[in-house]
């Protein structure tokens, strides 16, 4: 098995370019997709202050020694913990879902800002375990306390990546088979239960795989597909994403690939595939750099694998591989929490990568 | 850590499955813009495209003196798409200065200017609710000239004189009706700037009668 060998310094450049890169095309996403809007740059002009205030986010937690955030873990996962319980009596509701605070003229979802501190506070947690049963019995109240608040909200998109996450790291840390087995089952069971006590997400799986309903359960995916396939191999012009505009929901956001697809067309996407899976790689060779402690390597890879699942997800959706999750592409869709949110995760991983080496230094 | 091999195992079988996920959308995507891209098109815009005809103006009916006595008048009712919320039910209370109708799709007739502006302001909020223009003839109030300028009737989306005046220029005064193509959103309603026409409505002329108001009135005169 080949190890990726790339040196720190590479993968920090290849890591900080691709985020930049991903964060522009995401832009120029949200331009077609609103150039039929009265306001075509109003949301473009928003996710650039997004983008810079963003970046700017990631080189400071960079350049922060990562042992400021380890002696800081517990207050950092309280700060997480309270933002997220406390959306029942103080979020606001946007589509069904109460995931959102409003400070002025914007909303912040915690849930995206909170990925950081899940992936340090676990990282941590698991690193520090060396009994299998002991890691095990940790899962249980990760899942209570980090992953019942987003079901409440409810946002089980959001639940499922942290759910996807928290047992990527229990596996890294050296989890069993079976034990994980065990959990997926029961996550499964859990799963299929909320499919069952919500009809809203059976009509999403009617509209996904039958014909029945294409005005109601079926339009979302009916309008992806048309978008992909209007886009074809070479895409439309620039401002000729019609389908995006005109029909596809929140193609700025939720189906951001899709519109991408529709005006870059099949061969023109392959560019932010490409950079996305830069990122992961360049993410997955720090990973493995043997100098770094066990917690830096597994908050490293715990956020590839993070970053990995939701943008896998995403596409999955706007490819009508899986119905639709209302999840954002990252560094790529329009949101603020979203975007700052996925920096600050990069920001703390490069922290984490770095930090041996500023100690050789 | 204890087992750095076990470790370095397990990240690789991790980035396995994410890697063979990935591939599996180059494969989906090449299936829509490939074997199924004419498909999927064709039912997109077929569920996405209408087509209709859009009847032509009907001209006017004017006396020698420049009295109009017959005329087209645009009127706007609102129809909801599906049943309506108590939320949209109270929105629309608050909006409009008239109770609304039972009926199962039309729940208002004759919007007013105000009204219309409201609703229109509304449209983002409430995508269900589609204003339908609907084109009714009027005439003159002198009753003793209806019998003279006869009636019309819409008759295959075209509005045809059935007597009178009307029926004896129908031809003059009726036009061509325009052929349409336009996209509609989930709500079945039109899509801004996405009016083609496949034949542009040619409108009906007016039509200038040999007589004044007043010998009109004065004297029967028979069409």
């Amino acid at each position: 098995m080949n190890c990726p060998k790339l040196r720190t310094d590479t993968a920090v450049l290849l890591i900080c370019a691709a985020t930049l890169l991903l964060g522009i095309w995401g832009i120029l996403a949200i331009v077609t997709s609103q150039a039929e809007h009265t306001e075509p740059l109003r949301l473009a002009g928003r996710q650039t202050v997004f983008l810079l205030t963003g970046f700017a986010l990631l080189e400071m937690i960079r350049r922060i020694p990562f042992d400021f955030f380890r002696r800081r873990k517990f207050i950092l996962e309280i700060a997480a913990l309270c933002s997220l319980w406390a959306l029942p009596i103080a979020g606001e509701r946007i589509n069904g879902m109460c995931g959102w605070y409003r400070i002025g003229d914007f909303y912040c979802q915690p849930s995206e800002l909170t990925k950081a501190v899940f992936l340090l506070v676990m990282a941590i947690t698991f690193s520090g375990m060396r009994n299998d049963w002991r890691r095990f019995r940790a899962v249980l109240p990760a899942l209570l306390l980090w992953v019942i608040p987003l079901v409440l909200q409810p946002d089980f998109g959001t639940a499922s990546v942290y759910t996807a996450s928290l047992f990527c790291l229990y596996f890294l840390a050296g989890g069993s088979w079976k034990k994980l087995c065990a959990l997926g089952m029961t996550c499964a069971a859990a799963g299929l239960y909320f499919i069952y006590r919500h009809p809203y997400i059976q009509r999403r799986f009617i509209g996904l795989y039958t014909d029945q309903d294409p005005l109601g359960a079926g339009w979302h995916v009916a309008q992806l597909k048309l978008a992909i396939a209007r886009g074809g191999w070479f895409g439309t012009k620039m401002d000729g994403a019609y389908w995006s505009n005109a029909y596809v929901p929140l193609a700025y956001n939720d189906s951001a690939f899709a519109t991408m697809l529709e005006t870059l067309g099949f061969l023109g996407s392959l560019p932010v595939l490409l950079a996305g899976m830069v990122l992961i790689y360049a993410l997955i060779a720090l990973a493995l750099q043997k100098h770094l402690r066990r917690e830096n390597r597994l908050l490293i890879a715990g956020c590839a694998f993070l970053t990995a699942f939701q943008a896998l997800l995403h596409i999955s959706v706007n490819v009508c591989l899986i119905p639709p999750t209302g999840l954002t592409l990252p560094l790529i869709s329009y949101g603020g929490s979203s975007f700052i949110g996925c920096c600050v995760t990069i920001g703390l991983a490069l922290s984490a990568a770095t930090e041996k080496s500023r100690r050789n230094n | 850590m204890k087992n750095a091999s076990c470790y370095k195992k397990r990240l690789f079988l991790l980035s396995a499955f994410f890697g063979a996920w990935l591939l599996l959308i180059p494969l989906r995507i090449f299936y829509f813009i490939g074997p199924g891209r004419t498909e999927t098109v064709l039912r997109g815009e077929e569920l996405a495209r209408q087509s209709g005809l859009l009847p032509a103006i009907r001209g006017r009916i004017i006396t020698r003196d420049g009295h109009i006595l017959a005329w087209n008048e645009r009127f706007f009712d609102l129809e909801c798409a599906v049943p309506l919320s108590p939320e949209l039910r109270s929105f629309l209370t608050s909006a409009l200065s008239r109770e609304l109708l039972a009926e199962e799709k039309t729940i208002f007739r004759g919007l007013s200017a105000a009204e219309f502006s409201v609703i229109r302001k509304s449209a983002r909020r409430y995508p269900e609710l589609k204003i339908v223009p609907r084109v009714e003839r009027c005439y003159t109030k002198d009753s003793r000239l209806h019998v003279f300028l006869g009636r019309c009737e819409w008759q295959n989306n075209r509005l045809t004189g059935i007597s009178g005046i009307e029926k004896q220029y129908d031809d003059t005064l009726a036009g061509e009706s325009g052929q349409y193509e336009v996209m509609l959103d989930r709500y079945r309603n039109w899509i801004k700037r996405s009016l083609r026409f496949r034949r542009k409505p040619r409108h009906g002329h007016d039509l200038y009668l040999n007589h004044s108001l007043a010998e009109l009135t004065a004297q029967e005169v028979r069409p």
